[in-house]
């Protein structure tokens, strides 16, 4: 099987299947995805926390954050009044995925290179410094999103699925009900073995329509 | 080990050893680019980002891209700005001329890829999904990736780099699997929404985005792509041999995964 077609096997997942992919599984996935996924300065400014079958009260507060900010957002922008609880089928996922991820800033430190880039060269690295975390913060997402896809493409080798989302509080004050993460989460998501699709005969039609732009529409030839 | 584990692990930051004279074609570049398209997963598949393809018949472009990611007096690993300097540079192996090391044999700079594509933020067209969701909520601001006010915005420039991230990276895989390479760069200035207009710093040398008047939103990532010439990239980091002195090695991967069982 080639990579495009490997990939075009990818499904964003309403409901994950109780049963529980192995822990070696995961840790391949991740282990893999760390082997080959590039980041500036080799710092790889990111924190992932995993939570696994047994974390289920970690589980709801973390849906319960997605929920939260749904809420916030659609009932501050709405023209006309508007009251709900933030329920969406799009969250469900984080209630029944055998394992959670959350990607989060970190603060690094400094391999060889880079301390000797210091010592000589004098080098600032923003990535050292909790100060320096918001200027970071771009790189950080883009890397995020490197590490993001080859999870992707490992974890479909073994059949599993993996979602993400960005619907959640950005600011850190807003986790105080996981206090394990400690500077601002940047992309939520889950992994297992796929129950339902989101794209599914039963989808609502409106849902169908959230078709791609065409390529011409992204791409400038100069 | 897995096909796709040998894919992505053939990868390498080029820094001086892009092939001048086997160009890829604009049909492959455009055909890997629309299989990249087919298989990334957007946010309500809006793409909120814009890719600037610069071929083999850009030089000034590829050189003005050059340019403004020298961003520091020191640390520039390709050394772009010692033309400045009849090319001498100072490393830790001494006194260095970058001739030395950047040209082919016919004389061209082996720094410069074929093709240099640049992705910057855009505003997206609400797609059918957008319009009915906007419609039911009378709120035809919901979406940031579609709303003129809001797009250039943290939030959504934060989802922008995310999508830009998973992109590139799945372009890395075809393009690995047609046995092309790819590098990345994310070291220039970067752009601020201050509500009305964008601010920019110049870099170190003077330069900023101004000399590529086609860019006129933020600059999210730059990838370079082209055929790898057969020589030893002298800039090239080395993250093997720890006494190499490019040696730049990753964290341990339990620096960055934490289970919480």
């Amino acid at each position: 099987m080639d990579l495009l077609e490997h990939l075009d096997s990818r499904r964003h997942v309403w409901q994950f299947k109780e049963d529980c992919p192995p822990r070696d599984d995961i840790e391949e996935i991740l282990w893999k995805a760390w082997k080959v996924t590039p980041s500036k300065q080799n710092f790889m400014p990111y924190q992932i926390t995993i939570l696994g079958p047994e974390a289920k009260e970690e589980k709801i507060a973390l849906w319960n954050l997605a929920r939260a900010n749904k809420k916030h957002v659609n009932e501050s922008h709405s023209a006309i009044p508007w009251e709900e609880d933030g329920d969406n089928d799009n969250y469900l996922y984080l209630k029944t995925a055998p394992y959670s991820i959350i990607f989060s800033q970190r603060v690094c430190k400094p391999n060889p290179f880079i301390e000797r880039c210091i010592r000589d060269l004098n080098d600032h690295y923003e990535q050292m410094h909790e100060s320096g975390l918001n200027a970071m913060m771009r790189t950080t997402a883009v890397e995020i999103g490197m590490f993001a896809a080859n999870m992707v493409t490992f974890a479909l080798e073994k059949g599993i699925q993996v979602n993400y989302n960005a619907c959640f509080p950005s600011k850190i004050e807003k986790w105080s009900t996981l206090p394990i993460i400690k500077y601002n989460p940047l992309l939520i998501g889950g992994m297992g073995y796929c129950e339902v699709p989101r794209r599914n005969p039963n989808s609502e039609p409106e849902l169908r329509d959230d078709l791609k732009p065409e390529l011409s529409e992204m791409l400038k030839w100069i | 080990m897995s096909s796709m584990t040998e894919i992505f692990k053939k990868r390498r930051q080029i820094r001086a050893a892009w092939d001048q004279k086997k160009l890829p074609t604009k049909e492959l570049i455009y055909d890997l680019l629309k299989q990249t398209m087919d298989i990334t997963p957007s946010k309500q598949n809006l793409f909120p980002y814009k890719i600037h393809a610069f071929g083999p018949n850009n030089p000034k472009e590829k050189h003005a891209v050059g340019q403004i990611c020298t961003l520091y007096k020191t640390g520039s690993v390709n050394h772009w700005d010692d033309e400045n300097k009849d090319g001498d540079f100072k490393s830790a192996a001494g006194e260095l001329n970058i001739k030395d090391w950047v040209l082919d044999d016919e004389g061209n700079d082996m720094r410069i890829a074929p093709w240099v594509l640049v992705l910057e933020q855009r505003l997206a067209e609400p797609n059918n999904f957008v319009k009915e969701y906007s419609d039911l909520h009378q709120d035809w601001s919901r979406f940031s990736q579609t709303d003129e006010k809001r797009f250039r915005g943290n939030c959504n420039t934060k989802l922008t780099c995310f999508e830009a991230g998973m992109f590139v990276q799945t372009l890395a895989g075809l393009c690995l699997e047609n046995n092309l390479g790819i590098s990345y760069i994310r070291s220039f200035p970067e752009w601020q929404w201050k509500g009305d207009h964008y601010t920019q710093d110049n870099n170190k040398h003077g330069a900023n985005w101004d000399a590529l008047p086609e860019i006129t939103e933020g600059p999210i990532v730059i990838c370079q792509i082209g055929y790898v010439a057969d020589i030893d990239d002298y800039f090239a980091s080395n993250s093997v041999d720890p006494s190499d002195i490019h040696w730049e090695n990753k964290p341990n991967i339990d620096t960055i995964v934490k289970f919480k069982d």
